[in-house]
């Protein structure tokens, strides 16, 4: 099982019909299953697009990705994303008409699976993401504050068990010590279920503490990948020394 | 019910082509102008263009219900679903909700509360185009105000009125706390099934009523034995109608169906060559200018009998004998105006006129027997034309908007509220001799029918008429009554 590839992008670009330069420029790369790859950059260098490639939302313009050995296109991507991937999106997305326990459970219900299942699926989630469901069930999202709707964000990612999970920004609106918590609970989760993460951050503190690789994007490429001590010990680049030294700003 | 329903076959129309609309930009815009522009159709040129297609009654009533409703509904349908949030569309994607999972769990619902208000835009336009609809025989409320109109009876009006002005609250409630359901928080996942139980009841029971009454109709006329008689929507019109109805009634064994407010000249002769309608008392001067569309011919001569063969030839309809009057129309002013200022015949007017205002009913003005011949054939220039109904007609010149109104000779009201008719001294006018026509068809079927009004052939001249018009619009009377009284008289 170990170090067997899950993702695969062959030279893929993205070209936006608004856009003068690609938003994913030329990346080839490997995601092996139960591995954390953090997307580390700037603001604008094509993380969520990249996110958004992997799961079907954007078609590459160019290049090939492939899914256990196999190409994207041939699978029937509903059913992908409602099995195999999970996904955070960077602006959360909840349905203001539904309630917590309605978000969270609505691709189970999709699924068809039975309530009992869904109930006790929705409880644990809450719990997990450290949401009191007596509290936060019947609740909408706009009786929500910033971080706790992120953090439903994730316990929906997360209610279908899929092998994959995409996490865009997760975090940003939390506070340090909830955050530092669910970071714990992240890398508890890859390890206690061998998940495949692929998370995206502005934090390199954060990228750090739950990257097994990291990635450095930067316009549209990745500038460098690889684990912690690689990155730190040998910067490609004068952003990424910049980067490691001060973070982000 | 017929607004229900409109509302209802409205909705599934547009809703589907709302969505079309947000998926597919081809044509999109042609038709939202198409659709904006639909609604500056008057209504009732509209209900006047489907006569002759549809008949009379409900179906034309529906189908223009529905057409005005369409469009507030597709335009707020296309509204509400672009402004659903493109984060809650991406995540619906991103999740894995089919299209259709995505058009039902998330686009609809989001974009409900502005559907529902274009739902209640609908509602309230339909409700007042509804009350029009009793123009062409589809009944209800409407019908009330118009011949109360008619009849100058305000507790005829009012019957109508209050209870439609209630039926649009009452609408417009309902619609805003199925807004509230889904506005506000249900507390249980069990509340909106019971919503959807409700609404589907409804509707249902909608369909049932509207199909069992359609029956109940199809039963009436499908077992051949009735004759429908029709009549215009003024007081003189009601009264030979009633007379004809009664007669018949009395000394045939047919059963008679009334259909006493019908709008225009137009829509009952159309409905005649339809066979919605068998008999109508009808003017020899009016059929020969709009039905025919002869030239005024300024002669005075007597145009019946070339009336009488053309119908026969062209429609296969029959101009029974006269009933003895010539009701023609002419311009009438207060009486103490017209001694002020030495009037006497229309071109005494035809001087003064561009300091005057005048009303007339829309039909009027626009008939070439009408403000347009009669103005070039006198020169008449009015200062301005007010165009109302013609009852309300009577209350502008009574409290002094106008000088001038439109009027017929043998009009009750006339005396009523002071007023003199000028004299066509051009003879612009031919004789406007009224007689039942009726299909030729049913006529040969019941020669009985000629039997019966034979009473009435002859036997009322002007001032007779003035006398029944009188009784109705002056003392309350209902037609029904004053026909039956003049029929003992008869007798
Ligand atoms: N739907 C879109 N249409 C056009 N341009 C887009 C779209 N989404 C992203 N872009 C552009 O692609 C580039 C990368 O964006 P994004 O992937 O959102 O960056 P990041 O997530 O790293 O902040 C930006 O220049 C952005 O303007
Ligand atoms: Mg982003």
């Amino acid at each position: 099982m170990k170090n067997q590839k899950i993702i695969q992008l062959i030279n893929v670009s993205k070209f936006y019909a608004t856009e003068e330069n690609p938003s994913v420029n030329r990346i080839s790369l490997t995601i092996e299953r139960g591995e954390c790859l953090v997307l580390i950059g700037s603001s604008g260098s094509g993380k969520t697009t990249l996110l958004k490639l992997l799961n079907g939302l954007e078609k590459p313009s160019s290049g090939s990705i492939l899914i256990k050995d196999k190409k994207i296109e041939t699978y029937n991507i509903i059913a992908l994303r409602r099995t195999f991937f999970g996904y955070v999106f960077q602006r959360i997305g909840l349905f203001p008409h539904m309630t917590v326990r309605e978000n969270i459970e609505i691709v189970l219900r999709l699924n068809k699976k039975p309530r009992v299942f869904r109930t006790k699926k929705v409880n644990e989630l809450l719990e997990f993401m450290h949401l009191n469901p007596d509290v936060y069930l019947d609740r909408y999202p706009d009786q929500l504050s910033g971080g706790e709707q992120q953090r439903v964000g994730v316990a929906r990612a997360l209610a279908t068990d899929s092998e994959c999970l995409f996490m865009d920004e997760p975090f940003g609106a939390l506070d340090a010590v909830t955050r530092y918590d669910l970071q714990d609970e992240i890398l508890r989760l890859k390890k206690a279920f061998k998940k495949t993460i692929v998370f995206v951050t502005h934090d390199i503190a954060e990228a750090f503490k739950l990257g097994d690789r990291i990635a450095v994007m930067n316009e549209g490429i990745i500038e460098q990948i690889g684990t912690q001590a690689e990155i730190c010990e040998a910067p490609k680049t004068p952003f990424i020394e910049q980067l490691v030294h001060r973070g982000l700003s | 019910m017929l607004v229900g329903f409109s509302l209802f076959l409205a909705s599934a129309l547009a809703i589907p082509l709302g969505i079309l609309l947000v998926r597919f930009s081809f044509l999109r815009h042609t038709i939202l102008r198409a659709g904006s522009i639909s609604q500056t159709i008057p209504s009732l040129a509209m209900l006047g263009f489907l006569v002759p297609l549809l008949g009379l009654g409900n179906v034309p009533a529906l189908v223009v219900l529905t057409f005005y409703a369409i469009y507030p509904i597709l335009r707020s349908t296309y509204t509400g679903l672009i402004s659903v949030p493109p984060e809650c569309i991406e995540a619906a994607e991103g999740l894995g909700f089919s299209n259709l999972q995505k058009l039902g769990w998330v686009e609809l619902p989001l974009a409900l509360p502005i559907m529902i208000s274009g739902l209640r835009i609908a509602t309230a336009s339909t409700i007042g185009i509804a009350t029009i609809a009793a123009f062409i025989g589809a009944g209800g409320l409407g019908d009330f105000i118009t011949q109360g109109l008619a009849l100058n009876n305000s507790a005829l009006i009012l019957l109508g009125a209050i209870p439609i002005a209630f039926l649009a609250l009452a609408f417009d409630y309902g619609i805003s706390q199925l807004e509230n359901q889904f506005h506000h928080r249900k507390k249980k996942g069990s509340r909106s099934p019971r919503l959807k139980t409700i609404l589907l009841g409804i509707s249902s029971l909608g369909i049932v009523f509207l199909g069992g009454n359609y029956l109940y109709q199809e039963h009436i006329t499908a077992k051949g034995t009735s004759i429908t008689i029709a009549s215009k929507n003024f007081t003189e019109q009601y009264i030979l109608a009633e007379l004809m109805a009664q007669l018949i009634e009395m000394k045939t064994p047919l059963k008679v169906v009334r259909k006493l407010n019908l709008g225009t000249t137009d829509i009952i002769h159309q409905a005649l060559l339809k066979g919605d309608v068998d008999l109508y008392p009808e003017y020899s001067g009016t059929a020969y200018l709009t039905i025919l569309k002869e030239p005024p011919s300024q002669s005075g001569e007597d145009i019946f009998p070339k009336v009488r063969g053309a119908y026969k030839d062209k429609f296969n309809l029959v101009w029974l004998k006269p009933f003895g009057f010539s009701n023609s129309q002419s311009l009438a002013v207060k009486k103490d105006f017209a001694q002020a200022h030495n009037l006497q015949n229309l071109s005494d007017l035809a001087l003064i006129a561009p300091d005057l205002t005048i009303a007339a009913p829309p039909e009027f003005l626009k008939r070439p027997d009408g403000m347009l011949g009669l103005s070039q054939s006198y020169g008449l220039e009015f200062k301005n034309v007010m165009q109302v109904d013609p009852n309300l007609m009577y209350m502008a010149i009574d409290h002094q908007e106008v000088e001038v109104i439109a009027a017929f000779t043998t009009d009750g009201k006339l005396q009523k509220y002071q007023l003199i008719p000028l004299n066509d001294d051009k003879k612009f006018y031919p004789p406007y001799h009224c007689a039942p026509v009726i299909r030729a068809t049913i006529l040969t079927a019941y020669p009985e029918i000629y039997e019966a009004l034979s009473v009435l052939f002859g036997h009322i001249d002007e001032e007779k008429m003035r006398r029944l018009n009188a009784k109705v619009d002056l003392e309350g009377r209902t037609p029904f009554d004053v026909a039956q009284e003049f029929l003992v008289e008869l007798n």
